[in-house]
């Protein structure tokens, strides 16, 4: 360690690149609180990230080309993480709005943008703190 | 990972239509009831999609469905026609936050402290069982199978304990100065004074009031959460925390014993 555990997170950035399988959606999401309490999220923010994650996740591993990888991207700010996930897909995917983790992920995240460029269907999530509420 | 569907288009126009109505009736009206039973029936499919994200923590399926119902009840009762949202979006923080809920009411959401050091005598018990049977430390998968809880929650645990214990000091003491409580340093064999001791437990079980003697054993011996025994019990898990506190402490008054922090140490090492 050679900065102090106060620092500001602001602009670090942490990627993790697993195997496109669901076996390895936990490493992410571990990877996602411990960043998150990094970052000066709340318990109740965190425990919604983490389950953002996994649903970005569910969207995006049928897609997955064979034997690729699942790319994330962790931008980290005071009281603020994104999550970037990508996958390798054949054509222009999309992720499949009409089910339960669409609804999901957008109730839990802050904001959710999808794009797919060229083939690398990706799904940005940002969980910011939440003001006190009821 | 299973992508469950949502209602189609005819039932979320089905939902709305139920929806709009209901917030149209006078509050005592008998056709409520009804409505709000369709209602939740129609979105009983993501209370349990949501519970299913949960499983694996200790906790019964069936009681998640439950207060997550409860999360969905209050969500179709507050639930505003007039503002052009899908209504579950609307009811998915509600039903979460009332999951989230009762694992703080029963102290098990996740990086709560109280959850930590309740895992972390399983763990330890399971981890010293572990490799004695194993003749070598057990894995995440097998603690996880031992202790009932998924690998996340083991891993989580680990990293708990070592936030609790740091660096052993001890092992930087000088000899004599204090005992070591470093695993790898070794300590007067207890297995004597356990032996006396667990000959003055038992008479301290003996006394103990009914109610909480069986409580004592259910959590201690059968290794039932809260939650369990209460449902075996047939009263509160508030009422099962009472109870485990105070059999704990009148058993400690019986024996003398020191303050639980120690005997927690002690039993680690």
């Amino acid at each position: 360690m050679t900065t102090s555990d106060t620092r500001s997170p602001d602009g670090d950035a942490v990627e993790v690149r697993i195997p496109a399988d669901v076996l390895y959606v936990s490493t992410l999401r571990l990877t996602a609180a411990s960043l998150a309490a990094r970052c000066d999220l709340t318990i109740d923010d965190i425990e919604d990230l983490r389950l953002a994650v996994d649903e970005a996740c569910a969207l995006l591993l049928p897609h997955a080309s064979a034997g690729s990888t699942l790319d994330a991207r962790f931008e980290l700010a005071e009281g603020r993480l994104e999550v970037a996930t990508s996958v390798h897909t054949d054509e222009d995917a999309e992720p499949d709005r009409s089910g339960f983790a669409w609804t999901v992920l957008g109730a839990l995240a802050t904001t959710v943008e999808v794009s797919n460029h060229d083939g690398q269907l990706t799904i940005s999530v940002t969980k910011a703190r939440e003001a006190a509420s009821t | 990972m299973t992508s469950a569907h949502r209602p189609d288009r005819d039932e979320r126009a089905a939902a709305g239509d139920l929806l709009a109505e209901l917030h149209q009736l006078p509050e005592d009206s008998p056709r409520r009831r009804i409505l709000r039973d369709q209602l939740v029936e129609l979105h009983m499919p993501l209370v349990v999609y949501l519970a299913r994200r949960f499983s694996g923590r200790n906790e019964p399926m069936n009681d998640l469905v439950q207060v997550g119902a409860i999360g969905l009840i209050k969500a179709i009762d507050r639930f505003d026609p007039e503002r052009k949202l899908e209504f579950s979006t609307y009811a998915t923080p509600t039903i979460l936050g009332e999951i989230k809920r009762h694992f703080r009411d029963t102290g098990w959401l996740i990086h709560v402290p109280r959850r930590a050091q309740e895992m972390q005598t399983t763990l330890n018990a399971a981890r010293a069982d572990l490799s004695q049977e194993l003749g070598r430390a057990p894995t995440v998968p097998e603690l996880a199978a031992r202790i009932e809880i998924d690998e996340e929650a083991v891993l989580e645990a680990l990293d708990a304990a070592r936030a609790y214990s740091g660096v052993p000091l001890d092992v930087l003491a000088a000899p004599g100065e204090t005992v070591p409580e470093h695993p790898m340093l070794g300590v007067l064999d207890e297995g004597y004074e356990q032996v006396e001791q667990r000959a003055l437990l038992r008479e301290v079980i003996a006394k103990l009031p009914e109610a909480e003697r069986e409580i004592l054993l259910l959590r201690f011996i059968a290794n039932k959460t809260q939650t369990e025994i209460a449902a075996i019990v047939g009263v509160s898990q508030m009422q099962v925390s009472r109870l485990v506190a105070r059999g704990l402490k009148r058993m400690r008054e019986s024996l003398g014993a020191p303050e639980p922090v120690a005997e927690q140490r002690r039993r680690k090492s």
